[in-house]
């Protein structure tokens, strides 16, 4: 599994990637959750697909985008394996 | 009962496609409020606060869903250990995202021990899709716990 993997992700996008997701979204970001990532790039989840049925992944390439937010949760909350003798 | 003080810690990727879908569609009071931490990321990658707050939601809804998984998953280990001597006390169980696993962290009388939970497992148990999923969950348990029938 990729860290990135249901994780919410912001890609702010390159002009190729703004052209080929012209139909589905709007301005220079996207915002979505990563189902998968490949040698492709990673196919993730935008908008609000309807229940029940199928849904769409959009293939976001590598080429695509030119930078990306992800927050991640602070590691200080997991316990600590005791150290004992 | 064998659970009643444990901990729940959550890490990896939560978003579920339901939690997602909430988040979405949540009207924009309900959204979180931003740090300037998180607006200015949002400048940084030319997205709107609105839009990126639905973001912030999503991964809120996303951890609580999994918190409350661990919480159940937790109370069902507490009805295995009570039918087995109650030898351990269940101290945590840690969600690991990109192991696809929860570890489940038991204290006995001067030893601790690790028991790794597929989320495979974890969800037939939790959901209780699967009849037999809590004997497993139990014969997992038992074969690294070393428990034995009360």
């Amino acid at each position: 599994m990729n860290w990135l993997q249901g994780r919410t992700v912001r890609f702010q996008l390159m002009a190729f990637g703004k052209q080929a997701l012209a139909g589905a979204i709007k301005g220079d970001s996207v915002l979505g959750i990563v189902e998968v990532v490949d040698d492709l790039g990673a196919w993730i989840v935008v908008g609000s697909p309807a229940p029940g049925g199928p849904y769409p992944l959009f293939l976001l390439k590598w080429k695509s985008f030119s930078t990306a937010v992800v927050e991640v949760e602070e590691a200080e909350d997991a316990p600590k394996s005791r150290i004992g003798f | 009962m064998a659970t009643q003080d444990f901990r729940v810690f959550v890490s990896g990727g939560t978003v579920t496609l339901d939690a997602w879908r909430q988040a979405m569609s949540a009207p924009e009071s309900d959204l979180p409020p931003l740090s300037e931490a998180q607006k200015e990321a949002a400048r940084f990658v030319r997205m709107g606060e609105p839009e990126y707050a639905r973001g912030v939601l999503a991964d809120e809804l996303g951890s609580k869903r999994q918190q409350e998984k661990g919480r159940r998953l937790g109370e069902i280990i507490g009805e295995i250990l009570d039918q087995s001597g109650k030898r351990w006390r269940l101290d945590s169980l840690v969600r690991k995202g990109v192991r696809f696993q929860w570890t489940a962290r038991f204290e006995g009388a001067g030893s601790d021990r690790e028991v790794e939970i597929p989320f495979d497992l974890a969800n037939d148990v939790v959901e209780g899709g699967d009849p037999y999923s809590k004997s497993r969950l139990a014969r997992l348990l038992a074969g690294k716990l070393e428990l034995t029938a009360a």
